[in-house]
């Protein structure tokens, strides 16, 4: 959690310093779909985030935290329930015609801890954007999640993660509504156990620009 | 008989040749008395007298002359000639009346000019030119009596123009451009053209005469702001409305939702579909209303380039003009009106 604080902390003072940037703040709703090892364990739930957006020329950063309460889908499962935490940060740099490449990291922590599984990855892949109107944007990402670790062990050969991105406001950009959704596949590995993990996440929110 | 042939021969010399200039001093007048009463010895003895008098350069020019036409007239040649060359050092515009006077004076007037190194009838004719222009200028003649390096130049304050530097001997006839050295024309204002014979030895002579410079008034043509006929084109325009706008957010959310579909690992069971819906969702109704509304004005491709080449060619004009104005600035009318006339 201290994580998240220093790691909100440090982008918002990095918007607040740079003046001649444009400095987007959101809250989102978020929904979330998560399942792991086999399909009785699968949750669901909802939650809130928060995101700050900076961009620069055609440089731009972008962390966002998502809180959900995942329950189980099946109540007489017996499984517990589960509080996720994960954080989102990506700089990444417009190559033109509306394609950004981005780098960035991925963080979950769970809570009860041991309730899934925590993990982080680095992230790199690209986003392609396409104004389909005034102050309207719709895009495409598609990420691969490079290097996760997982609080238990083992290891993913392949994780991506695909995005759909929704944003629509006014032209000046002040006010905008914002939907954001991502889809993870881990195939991760214990020794040669398959244990996978698969997330859907959407969050719906509005954001400020300044 | 020797002296009335004599006394013949200064007949030819007209008393107004004489007495064109207004003698203060007695001696000289008493000379002038004795030459027209054809008493060649006493307008000897008188002009000598006079030489040892004080006089004013253009007396004491008069008495040498006037002891040369009596020498002349007395059969004495290197005595004439020397009095003519006094003569013409102390007045190197002076001349003599070919029709007036025997053509024995004017050879020994001649000879005398062939034994000294002035510079005589400088003149600088008024005109009116374009400078720079080829075969215009300021007339310039003089004439050098023996052969030598004349060096001409124009002079004003602080500029100094050399015109011409050549050997000459004989009448020389130039013509000053009336340029700087970079080409512009010289400014408005007294100028001095400066005539120097460099003759053998020590021996010069310089003359010079001042000449007022009127520049004329310059015509540039003025910058262009934009080219006759031709006006610059909105750079931006609005497409019309069509379904393109929820056709994208379709596309979009179709690639996501297959995407997600394709990517699903059948061991963990099918996902619930919400969460792409509700983005997809989001992405359609953005699209719809897009749609529907007006679209934003994009940029004029077409326009912008038109528009550039316009700027390209309107800023290649301006530099024709910028050059154009350069020569119009160094094509000047300028005139030339000579003031007055110095020797020494």
């Amino acid at each position: 959690m201290n994580r998240v604080v220093v790691l909100t902390g440090l982008l918002a003072a990095t918007g607040a310093s740079a003046r001649a940037q444009t400095v987007l703040l959101g809250v989102q709703g978020a929904l979330g779909d998560y399942r792991e090892v086999s399909s009785n364990l699968r949750y669901r739930g909802g939650g809130v985030g928060g995101s700050l957006g900076l961009q620069f020329g055609r440089f731009s950063a972008e962390g966002a935290v998502t809180r959900i309460s995942y329950a189980p889908r099946d109540d007489n499962s017996g499984l517990a329930d589960f509080k996720s935490t994960q954080i989102d940060a990506r700089v990444g740099v417009d190559v033109g015609s509306g394609i950004t490449a981005e780098v960035g990291l991925l963080r979950r922590t769970i809570d009860p801890e041991l309730a899934a599984q925590e993990m982080a990855a680095a992230r790199i892949g690209v986003r392609y954007s396409k104004i389909i109107g005034p102050g309207a944007t719709v895009g495409v990402r598609g990420n691969y999640l490079a290097g996760a670790k997982f609080t238990g062990a083992g290891s993913a050969g392949l994780a991506f993660e695909l995005g759909l991105l929704v944003s629509v406001g006014s032209q000046n950009g002040r006010y905008r509504f914002t939907a954001d959704y991502g889809f993870q596949r881990i195939d991760r590995k214990v020794n040669t156990a398959k244990v996978p993990i698969e997330q859907s996440l959407v969050r719906l929110g509005i954001a400020v620009g300044f | 008989m020797r002296y009335a042939a004599l006394g013949l021969l200064a007949l030819l010399v007209p008393a107004a040749v004489l007495a064109q200039e207004t003698v203060q001093n007695a001696t000289l007048r008493q000379a002038i008395q004795a030459y027209e009463a054809l008493d060649f010895p006493r307008v000897i003895v008188q002009g000598r007298a006079a030489l040892r008098q004080r006089l004013t350069a253009a007396e004491r020019a008069r008495a040498e002359e006037l002891l040369g036409f009596a020498f002349s007239a007395t059969s004495q040649p290197d005595s004439a000639i020397s009095a003519f060359r006094e003569a013409i050092l102390l007045d190197p515009d002076r001349q003599l009346d070919a029709r007036r006077v025997s053509p024995r004076i004017t050879g020994y007037f001649n000879a005398a000019l062939g034994q000294v190194l002035v510079v005589r009838q400088l003149k600088v004719d008024s005109t009116r030119f374009i400078s720079g222009s080829p075969g215009s200028g300021v007339p310039i003649r003089f004439t050098v009596t023996s052969p030598a390096r004349v060096r001409t130049r124009a002079i004003s304050g602080n500029t100094v123009l050399l015109i011409d530097s050549s050997i000459v001997a004989g009448t020389l006839t130039l013509k000053w451009n009336g340029t700087l050295a970079n080409g512009d024309p010289v400014p408005s204002g007294k100028w001095t053209i400066v005539v120097e014979a460099f003759g053998a030895g020590q021996n010069t002579f310089s003359a010079s005469q001042d000449v007022q410079i009127t520049a004329g008034a310059v015509d540039t043509v003025p910058h262009l702001t934009a080219l006759p006929g031709y006006t610059d084109l909105p750079e931006t325009e609005i497409p019309p409305q069509s379904g393109r706008p929820l056709g994208i957010a379709l596309l979009y959310s179709g690639f996501a939702g297959a995407g997600a579909l394709a990517l699903n690992n059948g061991d963990l069971g099918t996902a619930t579909g919400r969460e792409i819906g509700v983005a997809a969702g989001a992405a359609l109704i953005t699209g719809f209303v897009m749609m529907l509304k007006k679209p934003a004005p994009r940029p004029a491709l077409g326009n912008i380039q038109y528009n550039r080449l316009l700027r390209e060619q309107l800023t290649r004009r301006n530099a024709d003009i910028v050059q154009q104005n350069v020569q119009l600035r160094r094509q000047v009318q300028l005139t030339a009106v000579p003031i007055a006339r110095g020797t020494r």
